[in-house]
């Protein structure tokens, strides 16, 4: 080694140490401690001890199916010689309920996706509430009916990631007092991805399997694409359960017209990118959106009266 | 596909609103959310910085590592009773890594992410000698690593930099530690000369 070849060692090694050395700026752990406790208030999570209450409970319910099992298969079969039969029958047949009491079992906790899933304790659903929102109210919040809480919003490519301007309706050109309001967005020329119009359910974990589709009145011209988004497409960070190739949600093509029309999608008509792909998973919903895709900007799209298709 | 939706033209619907003036509740800060926030307090403490540096030396930018250390933590703060303290380390890195991934493969990401740098905003300030010279030694690292490949570039940031065991990167990463300890000595080799190339630029190049 040369004397020049030493020194651009010396320096390298320097170099690595400076890296070693570096620090986050001095408030940034502040900064993430008041993020994830409005994150988890948003959506409602305890982030940590909720789970020792579901740990008991599920060693409860264990216990509990186990006992009542047991006492079916004795009431049931009461002759000795059908007792292993009978015992053999019970445990296949109880799997499903034998479950939570192995789920007890720390191993068996780490099979779930998430601590403190949303999708574990779902807002009941009656299928009787079908109107999200129809922007009467004029805020940016969804109805609070049947469990569902969410803000829209209005993202666009240009938009860093958890900046979109709230979706604040507007009145209606054609408005008529029981009909005032819609939500309206108008943009030019995208380059990317486009914009979206859209909302998260709160927990991002909706159950929407009572309905069998959505409904909206919108109004054009241009083409948009109705997506209702799984959690299973919206990555872990975002409330998702994502891993990996994220963001190819079910969507169906609607071409839009410039008089109001109301278009009615049901969930066997939203297809996925890609070949083979599953039907939309409707027990576990993250959000809903109107996407707008950059080759079909400039845009002008108004939207209202967004309610689930009853069956 | 688009020809199945249903459409109908639309008179001047009535719309029963039935308005609800129920205000959006937001679950309040809890017991339970003030003593999860004592074992977040401590994962920040232990490994705030090591989140920072694995962000920013696999690419982001300062703002961006910013919110990309949010997001971290977010996941953390999820999983906390699925990830027992002693695998904290090898969790957080992990999701920083992939957290990092996601939004350098984001096309917003490679839009716009340039012109939120706040490195670049303060550059003109009058600095110490020392945190200049530092500043442009970081700069200097993050333009060579970026020439490497980013499967070798996560090797070194994780083996060379931040000092994990060979068995802590294999398992972070999934490889077996043969391919650690090749990786790493590949991506050194490469580093160093693309460091030497850099430092041998005009000054006004850089």
């Amino acid at each position: 080694m040369t004397t020049s070849d030493g020194e651009q060692r010396q320096a390298f090694e320097r170099l690595l140490d400076a890296a070693r050395s570096e620090t986050p700026p001095p408030e940034l752990g502040e900064r993430v401690l008041e993020q994830v406790a409005y994150r988890a208030r948003l959506e409602g999570i305890a982030v940590l001890p909720r789970r020792r209450g579901y740990h008991a409970a599920a060693a409860a319910a264990g216990v509990l199916l186990l006992a009542a099992g047991v006492l079916l298969v004795v009431l049931a079969r009461r002759p000795a010689a059908d007792l292993a039969i009978v015992a053999e029958q019970a445990v296949s047949a109880d799997k499903p309920s034998a479950a939570p009491g192995a789920a007890a079992a720390p191993g068996a906790l780490r099979a779930g996706p998430l601590a403190n899933d949303p999708c574990l304790a779902p807002a009941p659903v009656s299928g009787a509430e079908p109107s999200i929102d129809d922007f009467e109210d004029g805020d940016d919040a969804i109805r609070p009916l049947e469990g569902r809480a969410g803000f829209w919003r209005w993202a666009r490519e240009i938009d860093a990631p958890g900046t979109a301007p709230a979706l604040i309706p507007v009145p209606r050109p054609d408005a008529t007092r029981a009909n005032r309001m819609a939500q309206h967005v108008k943009g030019g020329e995208l380059v990317d991805w486009g914009a979206t119009v859209e909302f998260d359910f709160r927990p991002a974990c909706y159950d929407a399997s009572k309905y069998v589709g959505v409904s909206f009145q919108a109004r054009g011209p241009g083409r948009i694409y109705f997506a209702p988004r799984e959690r299973s497409v919206i990555p872990i960070a975002e409330g998702g359960s994502c891993e990996v190739d994220c963001y190819n949600p079910h969507v169906a093509k609607i071409e839009l017209e410039s008089a109001w029309r109301t278009y009615q999608v049901r969930w066997t008509e939203v297809r996925q990118r890609g070949i083979g792909k599953p039907a939309l998973d409707t027990r576990h919903l993250h959000s809903l959106a109107f996407l707008i895709r950059a080759e079909d900007t400039p845009y002008e799209v108004w939207l209202d009266d967004v309610r689930f298709l009853p069956r | 596909m688009p020809g199945q939706i249903q459409s109908f033209a639309c008179p001047d619907i009535e719309t029963l609103a039935g308005k609800s003036l129920e205000a959006l509740r937001i679950a309040p800060v809890t017991k339970s959310m003030a003593s999860a926030d004592g074992r977040l307090r401590a994962a920040l403490a232990n490994h705030l910085a090591l989140v920072w540096r694995v962000l920013r030396r696999t690419g982001l930018g300062p703002a961006d590592a910013e919110d990309a250390s949010q997001d971290v933590f977010w996941v953390l703060a999820q999983r906390f009773a699925d990830v027992p303290e002693r695998a904290q380390k090898s969790f957080l890195v992990s999701t920083a890594l992939r957290v990092a991934s996601d939004r350098k493969h984001s096309k917003w990401y490679r839009s716009v992410s340039a012109g939120l740098d706040v490195e670049a905003r303060v550059s003109e300030a009058p600095l110490p000698d020392e945190a200049l010279d530092m500043r442009r030694a970081g700069a200097l690292l993050d333009e060579a690593l970026a020439t490497l490949e980013e499967f070798e570039r996560s090797v070194f940031v994780l083996a060379e930099l931040e000092q994990l065991t060979r068995a802590e990167v294999a398992e972070v990463l999934g490889i077996p530690e043969g391919t650690v300890a090749s990786r790493l000595k590949r991506a050194r080799e490469s580093l160093e000369v693309a460091v030497r190339r850099l430092r041998s630029r005009p000054r006004a190049a850089r």
